[in-house]
């Protein structure tokens, strides 16, 4: 089998279903290609459809996941399925060294059987019960014919060095016999008669469109290095118009002195440079209880910034505020969430969100420093816990600065239920948007724009 | 430019190690003749790449290390002032001021120009700002560049470009564009079992598999500072030379962060106590 043209356009109008745009030119791209070396493989094929279209690291993965839904081929990259042989698997009892060594030589003929064995010796699965495969997986690894088979790993001593190769063959086997599990399931569950379709057999939602709060600690480690970059990221964009404003009158004496080198022609003019300005760029993210785990984020997205570049002020509040600048700066990337673990520190009174003290004390911080430029991004959801926010606040937030941004990490249906009041706050901010997830995160850091500000 | 495909051996022969997808990626942008753009950490073997390929495929190559502030009088060309003034007063004959002997030629326009097969790698490309990026379009895409008191000057065919990039900052769409694509990961166990193998002499291939499979644990924690290929190399050579079998010998070598060395530390007497219950 091989792609003609339509399989390739419909395959297009297929991504384009699903917010994935190929270029035309890209697509020509691949054909050129394709007709010069006269590939003939769909396995080939695919692999290069995969590497000449995406541009970046985001789009590669949607792009996977794409051909893997619409070609049903999965398109395995860099990853070693080799496992390492220690001598101590040859010992007394062969049978680990037998299995692993076939592994290494693909053939999975009596791996296959042996997972086979251990699913009908569980026996027992009645797939009208509304559960899933996995529920039935989780079963299945109670059971003792599993933990035997694992237990093969166990049974050696080893040196130190060892141990960690056999604790990385443990994992990578254990793997392996999970998802070969489940594809039995899977197999089964079709031969049933009447079966439970629960709605976890359909695709998984991609990372980027994961819900901050479902996502499992692996997920959460991605995303969350993902949003210290995209942290960088607006912290870089805030530095590069600064430079760009930064020439200033001119520079006299150098440039005198520099004429001399060319015999007191005048060939290059030099500026003084201008004074930087002082912060004007505030950040500030609520973490009272309502905001649950999209606070670690913005707590992340803050230490993004404000470990790149010295004048962006972070601050955190519950019911009231405190300045965290310097307690970011002083951590590691890993160290985040111990922020959030002395929780109590930033109760000043009752432990619930009060956005009119907070701001209050925003605004009375923001007189310190007498600059005429500022921004403010604020992440909270307005929630003020059935406390007044007055008019007077609204109007000195709006005259004290010139750009408000919210990030609001509640569902938009929610919005101005109950003690949400984020209407008021909408009025005056440039962008309010709902950021739950990190395409969400992507598109709000994008839209900021420093440049109008700074005029 | 006509040059047979490379496979996996070839480079190997030349002490690199590649997946074969790298290879078909590598393969398709010198078949198609456009500029790759490798993406990927500190560390994983991306210049070394382009070097391999320089010397394999008898290319001349051409860098160009991208920094802050990098402008088109350091990357492309510029006039020769001071030349062009002393020819100014020492009264010949109105000639071009403007003319080919006053131009200083930079990486871009020299790679532009070679008539020898050559390399062009540009170097770090997210170190550059966004002006310049601007800057390589005209280059990548038209294969030529616009001298305002010279004219356009056209590129030869025969040039093989490789950007590499740390994606410290997002690089543009246009530039993305005009590029094949590839992310060069940290290597698989079983390449840095290869390449501890090349480049370490006393290595059998177990404990070479060993190492391998630790570092790409070490890897798999969450670190500030991920050790790169070159370090683990360096590491388990040291250890190796020294005779020293433990593996919280020298950790300096391996991990450059008090904080990392705890918690590797940890994470070893962890899977210890693991393997003893």
């Amino acid at each position: 089998m091989s792609l003609t043209k339509n399989d390739v356009l419909n395959f297009s109008e297929f991504c384009k279903k699903n917010d994935y745009f190929i270029p035309i030119e890209q697509i020509k791209v691949f054909f050129e290609y394709k007709n010069l070396k006269k590939l003939k493989n769909l396995d080939r094929e695919l692999l290069y459809l995969y590497f000449l279209i995406p541009k970046s690291r985001e789009e590669q993965v949607q792009l996977k996941n794409l051909i893997n839904r619409y070609f049903k081929h999965s398109i395995e990259i860099n990853d070693s399925s080799n496992y390492s042989l220690l001598d101590e698997y040859f010992d007394n009892d062969n049978k680990l060294h037998e299995i692993v060594s076939e592994l290494n030589d693909e053939n999975y003929n009596n791996f296959n059987l042996l997972v086979r064995g251990i699913v009908e010796n569980y026996g027992d699965i009645d797939f009208s019960r509304p559960v899933s495969n996995d529920y039935w997986l989780n079963q299945i690894k109670k059971s003792n014919k599993y933990e035997d088979t694992m237990m093969l790993f166990d049974i050696y001593e080893f040196d130190e060095i060892s141990s960690i190769t056999n604790l990385i063959n443990k994992n990578k086997f254990n793997k392996l016999l999970d998802m070969k599990i489940l594809e039995i399931l899977k197999e089964e569950r079709n031969k049933a008669k009447d079966p439970y379709m629960p709605a976890e057999l359909e695709p998984k939602v991609q990372l980027s469109e994961l819900d901050f709060l479902y996502s499992d600690p692996n997920e959460r480690r991605i995303l969350l290095e993902q949003t210290y970059k995209l942290g960088n990221k607006l912290a870089i964009k805030f530095k590069r118009h600064i430079k760009q404003a930064s020439r200033g009158k001119l520079h006299f004496r150098k440039t005198i002195r520099k004429s001399m080198q060319t015999g007191g022609i005048f060939q290059k003019i030099i500026m003084r440079p201008k004074l930087l300005r002082k912060p004007n760029l505030i950040i500030l993210c609520d973490i009272s209880g309502s905001m649950a785990l999209y606070s670690l984020f913005g707590v992340t997205l803050l230490f993004g910034m404000v470990s790149r570049f010295s004048s962006i002020k972070a601050f955190v509040f519950i019911d009231g505020l405190t300045e965290v600048t310097k307690i970011l700066k002083k951590l590691k990337k890993n160290e985040i969430d111990t922020v959030l673990h002395n929780w109590n520190s930033y109760v000043k009174n009752d432990g619930h969100s009060d956005y009119e003290t907070s701001f209050q004390e925003l605004i009375d911080e923001n007189k310190k420093f007498d600059s005429k430029t500022k921004t403010l991004i604020v992440i909270g959801d307005g929630r003020n816990n059935y406390r007044n926010i007055s008019e007077k606040l609204i109007k000195d937030l709006d005259s004290q600065f010139e750009k408000i941004y919210w990030m609001n990490p509640e569902n938009k249906k929610y919005w101005n239920t109950g003690d949400s009041q984020i209407k008021k706050f909408e009025i005056i901010s440039e962008n309010t948007s709902e950021v739950r997830n990190y395409n969400q995160l992507r598109k709000f850091v994008n839209n900021i724009d420093f440049k109008k500000t700074l005029k | 430019m006509n040059i047979n495909d490379l496979t996996i051996d070839s480079l190997e022969k030349e002490n690199y190690f590649a997946t074969q997808d790298l290879v078909d990626v590598v393969n398709a942008a010198i078949f198609l003749n456009k500029p790759l753009l490798i993406e990927g950490p500190a560390g994983t073997g991306k210049t070394f790449l382009a070097k391999t390929l320089s010397s394999l495929l008898n290319l001349e190559l051409i860098r160009l290390q991208c920094h802050e502030g990098i402008d088109e009088d350091k990357a492309v060309y510029e006039w020769n002032y001071k030349k062009q003034l002393l020819s100014i007063q020492s009264n010949e004959k109105n000639e071009n001021l403007f003319d080919e002997k006053y131009l200083i030629k930079r990486p871009i326009l020299s790679a532009l120009t070679s008539e020898e097969n050559s390399l062009f790698l540009i170097d770090e490309i997210d170190r550059s700002d966004e002006e310049f990026e601007a800057l390589l379009l005209e280059i990548l895409a038209e294969n030529q560049i616009t001298i305002p008191e010279f004219g356009t000057i056209n590129g030869s065919e025969n040039r093989a470009t490789i950007l590499t990039s740390n994606s410290t900052r997002e690089l543009s769409d246009a530039l993305r564009r005009r590029c094949i694509y590839y992310y060069l990961d940290f290597p698989s166990i079983d390449i840095e079992t290869k390449v501890l193998m090349n480049s370490i002499e006393e290595i059998d291939k177990d404990s070479a598999a060993k190492y391998a499979s630790l570092i790409s644990f070490v890897r798999s924690l969450s670190l500030n500072k991920i050790p790169s290929l070159i370090e683990s190399v360096e590491w388990v050579k040291y250890n190796k030379s020294k005779n020293e079998e433990s593996i919280r010998s020298n950790l300096g070598i391996l991990l450059k962060d008090k904080s990392d060395q705890k918690k590797y530390i940890e994470k070893i007497e962890e899977s210890n106590e693991f393997n003893k219950e």
